[in-house]
């Protein structure tokens, strides 16, 4: 399958998938948790690094996980860390200190884990195909630091995602990056 | 209840571990395989929640070598997407059950509760 392919696959599951992943956080967490999208466009991996520049200034948590399967892509969850602090918090139900601690760190890995697995569970339902998501991987990085690690001419999917939790509203960048060799 | 789990996100072994106490049971915790042998075998819990990929050893090892000296051993492995070949695995290893992640918690306290009688 092609990148093109894959992203257009990729881009009719976005919206049953956060909806997916909002249940399974409400069902994980027992939380009052709903996902949803503002927008879904396949850009170039410039533009979202120029975007990623001018909405996150300040340090951001990029969750990173690979999918496997049929044809495999690297996933990122990107949030500021004021969203991250907001997020985390919100799942353990008391206020957080940045830098996040192991438990943050680890807790956002769940949430990577969770939106993952829902976009994987709609491709298995699609094509009766099994993929496996690799084990999620948190960084502290900056938008500078993330954006140089991919080529500028790479087309990637992103989605605007809403994440409700309780009071809260967490805004997040969801990349899909289409990898030929895995 | 004494309920052991094996898992090494910090997160996740908080999350149950909150869930099994607001259920009366007692909980133990260890950060890897190794760690949850090493505890069975000391603390002989009613039933093991063992994640699957763990580092040091992985659930499916520590299931072996936990039911190899225990038959009787009650393990329910918490796996991920994907991870269908591990689960078979971990049944012939032993491992009375499975639940899959991100679970529900009726699945996980069911489960416990079906194979801690």
């Amino acid at each position: 399958m092609e990148a093109d392919q894959i992203l257009a696959v990729w881009q009719r599951a976005s919206v049953p998938a956060l909806n997916r992943a909002g249940l399974a956080l409400k069902q994980f967490s027992g939380l009052d948790f709903n996902v949803t999208e503002s927008d879904v466009t396949v850009v170039l991996w410039s533009t979202m690094s120029e975007r990623l520049k001018k909405s996150i200034t300040s340090p951001l948590y990029a969750v990173h996980l690979r999918a496997v399967g049929l044809f495999h892509a690297h996933i990122l969850l990107v949030f500021s860390d004021a969203n991250s602090q907001r997020l985390v918090g919100a799942l353990m139900g008391e206020a957080v200190a940045l830098p996040l601690d192991d438990m943050g760190l680890s807790a956002l890995a769940e949430v990577g884990n969770v939106v993952g697995t829902a976009f994987l569970n709609v491709f298995s339902d699609l094509f009766h195909s099994v993929w496996e998501p690799t084990t999620p991987r948190v960084m502290l990085t900056s938008a500078e630091s993330l954006t140089q690690e991919i080529s500028p001419g790479t087309s990637v999917l992103l989605t605007q995602a809403l994440f409700q939790v309780t009071d809260e509203e967490v805004s997040a960048e969801i990349v899909v990056i289409p990898t030929l060799t895995g | 209840m004494k309920i052991l789990i094996a898992d090494d996100a910090a997160f996740m072994r908080m999350r149950l571990r909150k869930l099994l106490e607001e259920a009366g049971h007692t909980v133990l915790e260890a950060t890897n395989g190794e760690e949850a042998v090493a505890m069975y075998r000391e603390q002989n819990p009613a039933v093991v929640l063992m994640d699957i990929t763990m580092p040091e050893m992985d659930g499916v090892t520590a299931t072996r070598h936990i039911c190899q000296s225990d038959p009787k051993a009650r393990v329910i492995m918490v796996s991920a997407l994907g991870q269908q070949a591990m689960i078979v695995s971990a049944i012939q290893a032993g491992a009375k059950d499975f639940v899959v992640k991100p679970y529900e918690v009726d699945r996980v306290l069911g489960a416990i509760n079906k194979w801690a009688q």
